[in-house]
C-alpha cells in the first residue's frame, strides 16, 4: 500500500519538474566568461509553484505515517476479532450439537410408543367406538355415542409390542452420564485418595511384574428409572376453560 | 605511485572471487525464486493451512405430516492413547499422579457402560501388540451427553473423533420400510437403500490458514468443495396410524400364535399407502435384535396364495362381463367334481344349497364360485386378473419387491383353472391384495400404489414424485359398486357379523383362509388368514387388508377380524370420516 502511494506521488510531480524546473538555454555571449552578469533569470510563476515545499513533504509524510498506523490498528483489531470468531464458532457448534441432541430426544419422547405408555399410565384409554359428530346446523348427532371401555380401550394392554430401543437406551445412558458427571464434580478435590493397586502396561519401571488387578466392587450399579416414568408429569393436566 | 603487478594480481583475484560468489548467490536465488518457487510456496502454505472436511448430513425420512422417521445425528468415537495411559499409571505408582488408570477407567465406565476391566483390557491389548501404541478404539458412536461427560473428565489420554450416525426416533414404527444403515453410514436396507441417491449428502472440503495457537486467520478460508446436504424423503405413511396398526397386529399375532403378519391401509381415492404394518418389525436403532428374515418388508417381498378374499375379484369380473348379477343363483354342493376332472369342496360340510352370487361371497363357497366362474372364458378372466395387478410389481417398486405369480392360461391344469377363481394357484403380495380392493372401492379404477411423496433436495427442488396417473379401469363403476354391496352383506350377514361391523358406518369386507404351499408342490397344514375390505361402503375412502400367517389357536379369518375392525375404526376416526347416512343394502343370499 505504501509503495503504491509513493509511486502516485512521484508520477504526479515528475512531469512538472522536468519541463519547468530548469531555465531555458540562453544564447552564449563572449562577456559571460569575463565578467559577472547583472541579469538574473526570473523564474516564471509556474516554475515557482513547481518547487517542492516543506509543508507538502510534511503532509505526505504524515499521510504515510497515518496510513501505516491505521493499518496496524486495523490488523490488530482483525486478529482480535479472529479470536472472537473462533470462540463464537465454537459456541455455535456446541449449541447446534445440543440442539440436535435435544431435537432427537424430543422426537423419540414424542414417539407414539412413549405417548401411549404415558397416556395409559395416566389412566387414559382409547374409545374403541367410532367418532360421533354433532351437526351444528340442526344439532343432529351423527353416529352412535358410547362410553369408552377401560379394558377394551387399552392399546398397550398386552405390552408395548413395537420396540424402540432409543427410549430404553436413552433413559439409562443419559442418567448414567448425569450421575457420572455429578460424581466427578463431587469427587474431584478428593480424587486420588485411594492408593493404586492395579498396574497397567508392559514392564513398568517401578513395579516388578505387570499385573492388572481389577476391583469390580468399585463400580456402582447403573441407575435405572422405573419403567414408564421418562417424562414425569408435573402439576397435572391443565383444566379446560369452556364458555 | 603506480601499482605493482602483485597488487594488480591480488586485485584481479579478489574481483574474480567476488564475481564467483555473486554468481553462486544468483544461481541460488534463481533456484529458489524461479525454479522451485511453486514447490516451496506450496510447502510453506501447507505448514500454515489446514484442510477440513465439512460434514454433509444425510437427509431425513419423514411421514406425510413431516414427523421424522429417520434423521441424522452426530455421534462420537472415544479413543485412548495406551502409551499415555501407561505413563500416567506409572507416574501414579511412583507417587506423582493424582489417580491410577483403574480408577479413571471406572469413571469412564460409569458413562460408557463398560466395566473398568474392559477398558483396562483395551489398553493392555494395544500395549501387548505395540508398547508404544498411541491409538486404541475405546467405544464407538456414543451420544452427545456421554461425549460431554467424558470430555469433562479431562483425561489426557482420552480423545474423540466425530462419527455421523443415523437415528430413528420412533424405533420399529415403519422400520421394515425405512430400513437402516450400517455402522459406517452405508445404506443397507429398505428406503434408506433404495432412495440413497435422494438421501445421501456430500461432504465438503475447505482449507484455511491458522495461527500458531490454532485460530483460523480471517479471510483465509477457501472452500474447495461445496457441502451438499441430503434431500428429505417424504412418505405417504401416517406415523400414528402405522404405529397403531403395528401394535394391534403384534398383539393379535402373538395371541393367535402366528408367525408373522401384515396390515395395509390404503387411501382409495389416491392409491397412497397410509400404513404398511408388519410383525415382527425391525427396530432400525437396534438391528441385531431382529432375526435376519425380519429385517426387510414382508408386505412387499413375501408372496402368498390370497385365498377367499380373491373371490371378490372373480365376482367383480363376472358382473362386469354381464355373466352374473348379485342376485344370480346357482346350487352349490359341499363338494363337486367339475367336467374336466377337477374336484374340490367347501371348508365346512353343508347340504346342497341355492346361493346367489352375494350368498357365494357371504358364505365364501368355493363350489359356488367355481360354478359361476366356469361361465367365463379363462382368457377373459386372465385379462381381468392382470388388470387387477396380479403378476406385476406395484408402482412403488420397493427394493426387492415381488411381483407374485399368475401363470399364463395355457399352464393352468384342470385344478388350477378353478383354484384361481378362489385365490389359490396364484400368489400375491399383501400390498397387491390391498391394491386390488382399492380398484373395487374406487369405482373400478385401480390407481398406482404410492409410498413416496417425493424427495426435496437441499436447494428446494423436488424429485421422485410419482407421475400423475388416472389409473387403469379394471371393471365398470356399476360392477365395482355392486361388488362392494355384496361385500357389505358379508359383513352384515356373514359369520363374523358380531366382530366386523363398525357402528354408524357401512363396511364391506371379505374373509380369507388360504392353505399355504408346503414348498413341495402340495399344500401344508398351515394357513394364512386374512380380511380385506373398505369403509364407508357408500363411498369407500380407505382400504384395509389384514394378513396373519400360520396362526395356531384360531386358524380361520376370525384371527384377523378384530385387527381389521380396530384398524379400520381408527382410520375412520383419524380422518374424521362422517358416519353413513344409509344402511347397507339387503341383498338376498339364497
Amino acid at each position: 500500500m505504501n509503495g503504491n502511494l509513493a509511486y502516485d506521488w512521484a508520477t504526479e510531480r515528475t512531469p512538472r519538474d522536468l519541463s519547468h524546473a530548469f531555465p531555458a538555454p540562453s544564447q552564449p555571449g563572449p562577456w559571460q566568461d569575463s565578467r559577472p552578469s547583472h541579469i538574473t533569470i526570473a523564474p516564471t510563476r509556474l516554475q515557482r509553484k513547481a518547487r517542492p515545499r516543506v509543508v507538502y513533504a510534511l503532509i505526505a509524510a504524515a499521510g504515510i505515517f497515518g496510513i501505516i498506523a491505521s493499518q496496524l490498528l486495523l490488523s490488530v483489531a482483525t486478529s482480535q476479532a479472529a479470536y472472537e470468531i473462533a470462540s463464537l464458532e465454537g459456541q455455535a457448534t456446541a449449541l447446534s450439537r445440543t440442539w440436535q441432541s435435544l431435537t432427537v430426544e424430543l422426537d423419540s419422547v414424542a414417539s407414539p410408543q412413549n405417548l401411549a405408555a404415558h397416556a395409559e399410565s395416566l389412566g387414559m384409554v382409547r374409545n374403541t367406538n367410532p367418532s360421533v359428530f354433532l351437526r351444528l346446523s340442526d344439532g343432529a348427532v351423527l353416529g352412535h355415542p358410547a362410553a369408552a371401555n377401560a379394558t377394551a380401550g387399552s392399546v398397550i394392554g398386552a405390552g408395548d409390542l413395537v420396540p424402540n430401543s432409543l427410549l430404553t437406551q436413552k433413559k439409562t445412558q443419559s442418567q448414567k452420564a448425569k450421575a457420572a458427571a455429578k460424581k466427578t464434580n463431587a469427587d474431584s478435590p478428593a480424587a486420588g485418595a485411594a492408593a493404586g493397586t492395579a498396574v497397567i502396561g508392559v514392564n513398568p519401571p517401578t513395579a516388578p511384574t505387570p499385573a492388572v488387578g481389577i476391583d469390580l466392587s468399585k463400580t456402582s450399579a447403573p441407575d435405572t428409572a422405573s419403567a414408564g416414568s421418562l417424562v414425569p408429569l408435573q402439576g397435572g393436566l391443565p383444566s379446560p376453560k369452556t364458555h | 605511485m603506480a601499482p605493482t603487478s602483485t597488487t594488480r594480481r591480488r586485485l584481479a583475484l579478489t574481483m574474480l572471487l567476488v564475481v564467483a560468489l555473486m554468481a553462486v548467490f544468483v544461481v541460488k536465488l534463481v533456484d529458489i525464486q524461479v525454479v522451485r518457487a511453486s514447490e516451496l510456496n506450496e510447502a510453506s502454505y501447507g505448514k500454515r493451512a489446514v484442510g477440513v472436511t465439512t460434514y454433509g448430513p444425510r437427509g431425513d425420512i419423514v411421514d406425510a405430516n413431516g414427523q421424522m422417521l429417520a434423521g441424522s445425528i452426530m455421534r462420537y468415537d472415544a479413543q485412548v492413547s495406551p502409551m499415555m495411559a501407561m505413563e500416567a499409571d506409572h507416574k501414579f505408582a511412583a507417587g506423582e499422579g493424582t489417580e491410577n488408570v483403574l480408577d479413571t477407567a471406572a469413571k469412564i465406565g460409569d458413562i460408557t457402560g463398560q466395566t473398568p476391566a474392559e477398558i483396562v483390557a483395551v489398553i493392555n491389548d494395544a500395549l501387548a501388540v505395540d508398547p508404544k501404541s498411541n491409538y486404541a478404539m475405546l467405544i464407538k458412536s456414543i451420544d452427545l451427553d456421554q461425549y460431554r461427560a467424558l470430555d469433562a473428565l479431562d483425561i489426557p489420554w482420552l480423545f474423540f473423533t466425530t462419527n455421523p450416525g443415523r437415528t430413528y426416533p420412533n424405533g420399529a414404527v415403519a422400520g421394515n420400510l425405512v430400513g437402516f444403515v450400517g455402522t459406517d453410514g452405508a445404506a443397507l436396507e429398505g428406503l434408506e437403500w433404495s432412495m440413497n441417491s435422494c438421501l445421501a449428502g456430500t461432504d465438503g472440503e475447505e482449507v484455511y490458514e491458522r495461527s500458531l495457537d490454532g485460530v483460523r486467520l480471517p479471510g483465509s478460508t477457501v472452500t474447495t468443495k461445496d457441502v451438499v446436504k441430503g434431500g428429505q424423503l417424504k412418505l405417504t405413511l401416517d406415523l400414528d396410524l402405522q404405529w397403531y396398526a403395528q401394535q394391534a397386529l403384534a398383539e393379535r399375532v402373538q395371541e393367535v400364535g402366528g408367525t408373522h403378519g401384515m396390515v395395509i391401509v390404503q387411501e382409495v381415492k389416491t392409491g397412497k399407502l397410509l400404513a404398511v404394518a408388519e410383525y415382527p418389525s425391525v427396530d432400525p436403532n437396534n438391528v441385531e435384535a431382529s432375526a435376519v428374515e425380519d429385517r426387510s418388508s414382508r408386505a412387499f417381498r413375501d408372496v402368498f396364495e390370497p385365498g377367499s378374499t380373491f373371490k371378490a375379484l372373480t365376482a367383480a369380473a363376472l358382473v362386469d362381463a354381464g355373466i352374473a348379477e348379485p342376485t344370480s343363483r346357482v346350487v352349490a354342493p359341499y363338494s363337486i367334481r367339475m367336467p374336466n376332472g377337477a374336484d374340490f369342496h367347501d371348508s365346512d360340510w353343508h347340504p346342497d344349497e341355492q346361493l346367489t352370487l352375494t350368498g357365494v361371497l357371504v358364505n365364501s363357497s368355493n363350489t359356488g364360485t367355481a360354478l359361476f366362474g366356469d361361465k367365463m372364458d379363462d382368457n377373459v378372466r386372465y385379462d381381468y386378473l392382470q388388470k387387477f395387478g396380479l403378476g406385476q410389481k406395484t408402482a412403488v417398486d420397493f427394493d426387492g419387491e415381488a411381483s407374485g405369480m399368475l401363470h399364463p392360461v395355457e399352464d393352468w391344469d384342470n385344478q388350477t383353472k378353478y383354484a384361481t377363481m378362489f385365490g389359490q394357484g396364484l400368489s400375491m403380495t399383501a400390498v397387491q391384495v390391498a391394491s386390488s380392493y382399492q380398484a373395487l372401492g374406487n369405482g373400478g379404477v385401480r390407481l398406482p400404489v404410492q409410498l413416496v411423496e417425493g424427495c426435496t433436495a437441499a436447494d428446494g427442488t423436488v424429485t421422485d414424485v410419482p407421475p400423475a396417473s388416472k389409473g387403469t379401469r379394471v371393471v365398470s363403476k356399476a360392477a365395482a359398486d355392486s361388488t362392494v354391496n355384496m361385500l357389505e352383506n358379508m359383513v352384515t350377514k356373514g359369520w363374523l357379523n358380531n366382530v366386523l361391523p363398525i357402528p354408524g358406518y357401512r363396511v364391506a369386507a371379505k374373509t380369507g383362509t388360504a392353505q399355504q404351499a408346503d414348498g413341495n408342490g402340495g399344500y401344508g397344514s398351515l394357513y394364512l388368514v386374512s380380511l380385506a375390505g373398505m369403509a364407508p361402503a357408500e363411498d369407500p375412502q380407505y382400504v384395509v387388508s389384514v394378513n396373519i400367517a400360520n396362526p395356531v389357536t384360531i386358524t380361520s379369518s376370525g384371527a384377523a377380524a378384530p385387527v381389521f375392525q380396530k384398524v379400520l375404526t381408527q382410520v375412520l376416526k383419524m380422518n374424521r370420516v362422517k358416519p353413513s347416512t344409509t344402511p347397507s343394502p339387503d341383498l338376498p343370499v339364497h
